[in-house]
């Protein structure tokens, strides 16, 4: 329960309390008293507080029935138009992520349990026997042979697309990429679970290969259209999954962390991609490091670039042999404070760009004596 | 609590229907969650388990019943005779034959698995389900599951697109 729930429900119980009840009084001996109110057997106190069974008991009635007149106008009501608004509002960026449009037959997995379930509550206990119905609220009762049948059947769920997150939580964790992806294209619940677990993101190594790229030669290499690689499971490593490139995205790839690829363009930029998200961000381009130069032609396009004011290099021969490693420090999912790094120009030099920035930091430019260091430690250094 | 046998403390189980089972508290406390009331304890007279009817928990029982051997601290017993690793290879053909029930039913005892908080019976149940996601093609598992499709075709068509290379 946060702070201000905490102290609005005392607030308002002090403001309500006509016969004084639970005001704070001070014992024999002068010191403040407290009073128990929820969450303990009846006796678990008697050491803790010194307050004795008769009086918790006594104290956890007067209390559940002060905050069912206090709160059960609002909370304990059937909801209306607005709470279904607020509460499916609050689902919206989960829904969002399942990367599908809302429509008004779709609920969020709990609202079976608002719109269905009419649990009883027995408000004073057995004692009195008294229970009044409400359609929102659980109550822990011991009095479990007091429910109606028909209430204690609506806690069932009754379909595979109903089975509580947890379950579906627990299922999602041991299912490949490729598996959990069928598993969230299943019904639009089973999707938000695969949402809240983070689906798309594999716990299992991926391995891809652009050797047909390599292999052929230079001109040969169709620009103007998508590339797709070759990834295969470690688990089944016969079976391949052709994963498609953006147009030009694509010339060598530099390195892989955090389910992301660093890729090298057809300009020699650095780029970052999620191959199962299609998300993409930009690094600051090559021509950030003080060395090189762009010549353009024309059309205002890059032609080639210059080295040292001497060597001259097609860009997407560049891109093929400049940038040797690239690591990242974290994934750039959800906003993440990533740091990518890269070994480049005949592993020589030692770069960095923080998330966001964007200008290439040049740690060294003899960066072959850190490599190794650098590799061993991970990444540490800030 | 009733006390049958020396050593041997029983506990009732009520299932909603009205069934009562008694069994021994070794094979209940194979629940985490009866367990803990037990532990805590709240199980003075019986137990009910408010959402298992009683064809699903006969099924539970007979599970824990089962497995209590080999994981409680009575397993000295029957690990005397068997050697473990036999004993272990005779459980797993006979959890293959338990689970071997219609849909329905392994729906309500992945459920009640998950409710009473036992953790084989919660791995074999989700096992099974995880067995059918992934041996079968989208529609096999939708009507395997007798899930409804609740996208609209174009919510399903893009998303499809999006990963079309997982749907080869």
């Amino acid at each position: 329960m946060s702070r201000s729930i905490f102290y609005h429900i005392g607030e308002a119980i002090v403001e309500h309390d006509h016969d004084g009840y639970f005001k704070q009084k001070g014992n024999a001996g002068g010191a403040p008293d407290s009073q128990p109110t929820d969450g303990y057997a009846a006796d678990a106190a008697d050491e803790y507080v010194r307050s004795a069974k008769a009086t918790d008991v006594k104290t956890c009635k007067k209390f559940v029935i002060a905050i069912c007149q206090i709160f059960g106008d609002e909370s304990l009501r059937s909801p209306n138009e607005e709470d279904t608004a607020r509460l499916l509002a609050i689902w919206q960026p989960v829904r969002r992520l399942s990367k599908a449009k809302p429509t008004t037959l779709q609920y969020p997995p709990f609202f079976g349990d608002f719109l269905c379930v009419r649990v009883p509550i027995s408000v004073t206990g057995r004692s009195t026997g008294g229970t009044h119905e409400y359609s929102i609220g659980f109550v822990h009762s011991s009095v479990g042979d007091e429910l109606p049948q028909d209430a204690i059947c609506s806690y069932a769920r009754s379909s595979w697309s109903d089975l509580p997150t947890d379950l579906l939580l627990r299922i999602l964790q041991r299912l490949q990429l490729q598996e959990s992806l069928a598993f969230a294209l299943v019904c639009t619940s089973w999707s938000w679970a695969a949402a809240a677990a983070g689906v798309p993101c594999s716990c299992r190594p991926w391995l891809m290969s652009w050797t047909h790229l390599v292999e052929e030669s230079q001109p040969k290499i169709n620009w103007s259209s998508t590339v797709t690689c070759k990834f295969r499971h470690l688990v089944d490593v016969n079976k391949s999954y052709d994963v498609d490139f953006p147009k030009g995205c694509f010339v060598a790839c530099a390195g892989a962390s955090h389910g992301w690829l660093v890729l090298v363009n057809e300009l020699s930029n650095l780029l970052l991609f999620n191959p199962f998200t299609s998300d993409m961000v930009s690094l600051p381009p090559i021509t950030d490091f003080s060395f090189v130069e762009a010549i353009y032609d024309n059309q205002g396009h890059i032609e080639v670039y210059r080295f040292f004011n001497d060597g001259f290099y097609d860009a997407k021969y560049l891109a093929t042999w400049f940038f040797q490693k690239a690591v990242l420090s974290c994934t750039p999912s959800k906003g993440g404070n990533y740091i990518v790094m890269i070994i480049h120009y005949d592993s020589n030099w030692l770069s960095f760009v923080r998330a966001g920035e964007g200008k290439w930091q040049v740690v060294s430019p003899l960066a072959r004596r850190v490599q190794n260091q650098y590799v061993a430690s991970g990444l540490n250094f800030s | 609590m009733a006390t049958r046998e020396a050593g041997k403390k029983m506990i009732m189980l009520k299932s909603p229907d009205g069934m009562e089972f008694e069994v021994e508290e070794a094979v209940a406390m194979e629940s985490q969650t009866i367990r803990k009331m037990i532990e805590d304890d709240c199980a003075d007279t019986a137990i009910l388990i408010p959402n298992i009817n009683s064809k699903i928990l006969s099924r539970v029982i007979e599970y824990c019943n089962k497995h209590v051997p080999t994981t409680g601290a009575t397993g000295a017993a029957a690990s005397d005779t068997v050697a473990p690793a036999a004993l272990a290879e005779d459980l797993k053909i006979w959890d293959a034959e338990f689970i071997k029930v219609n849909r329905a039913t392994r729906f309500d005892l992945i459920q009640a698995a998950s409710y009473l908080n036992i953790k084989g019976l919660l791995d074999l149940t989700s096992q099974t389900t995880i067995d059918t996601i992934s041996d079968n093609s989208l529609e096999e598992i939708r009507s395997f599951l007798s899930t409804k499709n609740d996208y609209l075709p174009e919510e399903e068509q893009t998303i499809r697109r999006e990963n079309q290379w997982a749907f080869q």
